[in-house]
């Protein structure tokens, strides 16, 4: 009988991608830290945290003060970490301007309203706060619709405008698409193979850093 | 990179023709294309050489092949 969870709560992701449950693992958390210069002592908050993966990884490695959000009462039961809170990406229970940086790793597709989700992520920045945001995007706008991330992704042009229109300068742009097919692939090996990732053509892999405006170059 | 187990990859009754060992798992570092995933399949432990059984590299094996050139 198919697993009817989604692919997140589905031990054949985690045995594959570990606790990051996402293409590339820490790759692209370490590059996005490194490239918006993250400094010990940021506090730096994660939206769709997950199993908290990332939170540990930005406290041990980059020495950050960081927070978790997580709808899924579950994955925050498996995680077993400090600073997480259950909540939703498009309603943040923070204050403006509390953090340095937002990472969003793998999740924004997921949102009913990405355009809500990044206007609080805007807010909960303060100015000059840097969002790191690393997704799946689609060849065209067809998708947008119910169902997996991959089904709901949509056109990197647009997330990049709706970022933009957001309050955000973007940064940088990466492709890392070639870490969405490697984990279809060892998706494939574990008998994942009904998941999303490969169940619409053409998609790709991104991480973007973009700034809140509102700041002065020095 | 931990290693993934796949039931297809059973060592069964097969044994080495050249060394009459045993197959047994062990990680195999499998590459195509751009791509390198450490899986476990039935090897000789004396030469080394590697069985692919048939239903593995006509079933999965085939699909990855299939997905990582873009088809």
């Amino acid at each position: 009988m198919p697993d009817g969870r989604p692919l997140w709560e589905r031990p054949g992701l985690r045995t594959v991608a570990g606790d990051t449950l996402r293409p590339g693992g820490f790759a692209l958390t370490d590059r996005a830290a490194e490239a918006m210069d993250m400094m010990p002592g940021w506090r730096v908050l994660d939206v769709g945290c997950g199993l908290g993966a990332t939170l540990g990884r930005l406290r041990a490695r980059f020495g950050a003060r960081a927070y978790g959000v997580e709808f899924s009462a579950e994955q925050i039961e498996k995680a077993k970490r400090t600073g997480m809170v259950r909540g939703k990406g498009d309603c943040l229970p923070f204050g403006d301007g509390t953090f340095s940086a937002v990472f969003c790793e793998c999740v924004l597709s997921l949102f009913a309203d990405p355009k809500t989700g990044l206007d609080e992520f805007n807010r909960v920045l303060e100015a000059g706060g840097f969002l790191a945001l690393s997704d799946l995007c689609a060849p065209d706008d067809d998708g947008a619709g119910a169902g997996s991330c991959a089904d709901r992704a949509v056109s990197f042009a647009r997330t990049r405008t709706m970022v933009e229109e957001a309050g955000f300068e973007v940064e940088l742009v990466e492709d890392h698409s070639r870490l969405l097919r490697d984990l279809a692939a060892k998706l494939v090996w574990v008998g994942e193979s009904g998941c999303g990732c490969n169940a619409r053509g053409g998609l790709g892999y991104f991480l973007m850093i973009a700034r809140k405006k509102g700041w002065t170059h020095v | 990179m931990s290693v993934i187990q796949v039931p297809e990859a059973d060592a069964g009754q097969w044994r080495c023709a050249t060394c009459d060992e045993e197959l047994a798992l062990r990680p195999v570092e499998l590459e195509y294309l751009d791509s390198l995933f450490n899986v476990a399949l039935p090897a000789c432990p004396k030469c080394g050489m590697v069985l692919i059984p048939e239903n593995l590299a006509l079933g999965k094996m085939n699909q990855v092949e299939h997905l990582l050139e873009d088809k």
